[in-house]
């Protein structure tokens, strides 16, 4: 199952890979230019090569502030993809 | 604190113009680079802007210039940038659609015909800095409403709404990018 919000996809996967770093709790990605986060309140962030995981441990939304309040996610786990932009010197995460 | 001025500007050949204490650097990826019309560089004395490396005056910075002015700008790197800071949507009085597409689900919310999901526009403003085209597809958001567009630039090569947007979030096809899928 995927979770679609903006620019941000969740998927579900099985397991978080043991080697991923633990980052924070709840905001799954920063918005770097508005300062508004996609954030998932009860969960734990993780990061392993420059991917990002996320442990869901209660349903609940996923909230961002341009975004209406979202059908409940799921406890499990996700990895997550960040839409990219061209740019001729290399693709770059889309600014939020 | 050293400065060396010459007909009121910084000028010196033989050593620093300004040494300073407190110099402040803003880079991304290695490179000099600062949005929002702020300076990369600072010193007390000092403002430089920057994108992505490219050195660019206050004005670029700050999206002061008009289309027309950002047009005739000579040199296609800094033109580019201009372009990135002040949004590409402006620039849609000089793009041509190349591709819409609205996927079947959302056909009531986005008519293909009228007000399509997605767009692929051709910019016709001239090509970029490894002379390449700039195409830049627009997407209606189905999770916000009144609907927002958004606007990104994507691979020269792009000529279908469908694999530009999948391509965005590194699938290799629409359908992978859109099966079992919520928007929220």
């Amino acid at each position: 199952m995927r979770i679609h919000q903006g620019d941000v996809i969740l998927e579900s996967i099985k397991n978080i890979p043991v080697e991923a770093k633990y980052l924070r709790d709840g905001v799954v990605v920063r918005g770097e230019v508005t300062g508004h986060s996609h954030t998932i309140e009860k969960s734990k962030i993780y990061e392993k090569d420059n991917k990002i995981y996320v442990e869901v441990t209660e349903k609940q939304p996923i909230i961002h502030p341009d975004h209406p309040a979202t059908v409940p996610i799921k406890i499990g786990n996700y990895s997550v993809r960040i839409q990219q932009e061209y740019f001729p010197d290399g693709s770059r995460q889309v600014k939020d | 604190m050293k400065i060396l001025k010459i007909n009121n500007n910084y000028s010196c050949e033989e050593q620093p113009s300004i040494v300073s204490t407190t110099l402040r650097m803003w880079l991304l990826n290695d490179k000099l680079h600062r949005g929002g019309g702020k300076p990369a560089v600072e010193t007390e004395y000092t403002k430089l802007f920057f994108w992505r490396g490219l050195a660019i005056t206050e004005k670029i910075a700050e999206a002061k210039l008009s289309i027309q002015e950002i047009l005739e700008i000579e040199n296609m790197e800094i033109r580019q940038a201009a372009m990135e800071i002040i949004g590409y949507e402006k620039f849609f009085q000089y793009a041509k659609e190349i591709h819409r597409f609205t996927p079947e689900q959302f056909e009531k919310k986005f008519p293909v015909k009228s007000n399509p999901m997605y767009s692929l526009y051709l910019l016709q403003t001239g090509k970029d800095e490894k002379n390449d085209d700039i195409k830049i597809l627009m997407m209606n958001d189905p999770s916000k409403f009144p609907f927002v567009k958004y606007f990104i630039r994507v691979h020269p090569d792009e000529i279908d709404c469908g694999l530009a947007v999948a391509h965005s979030y590194d699938y290799k096809t629409y359908d992978e990018f859109n099966s079992k899928k919520f928007w929220v």
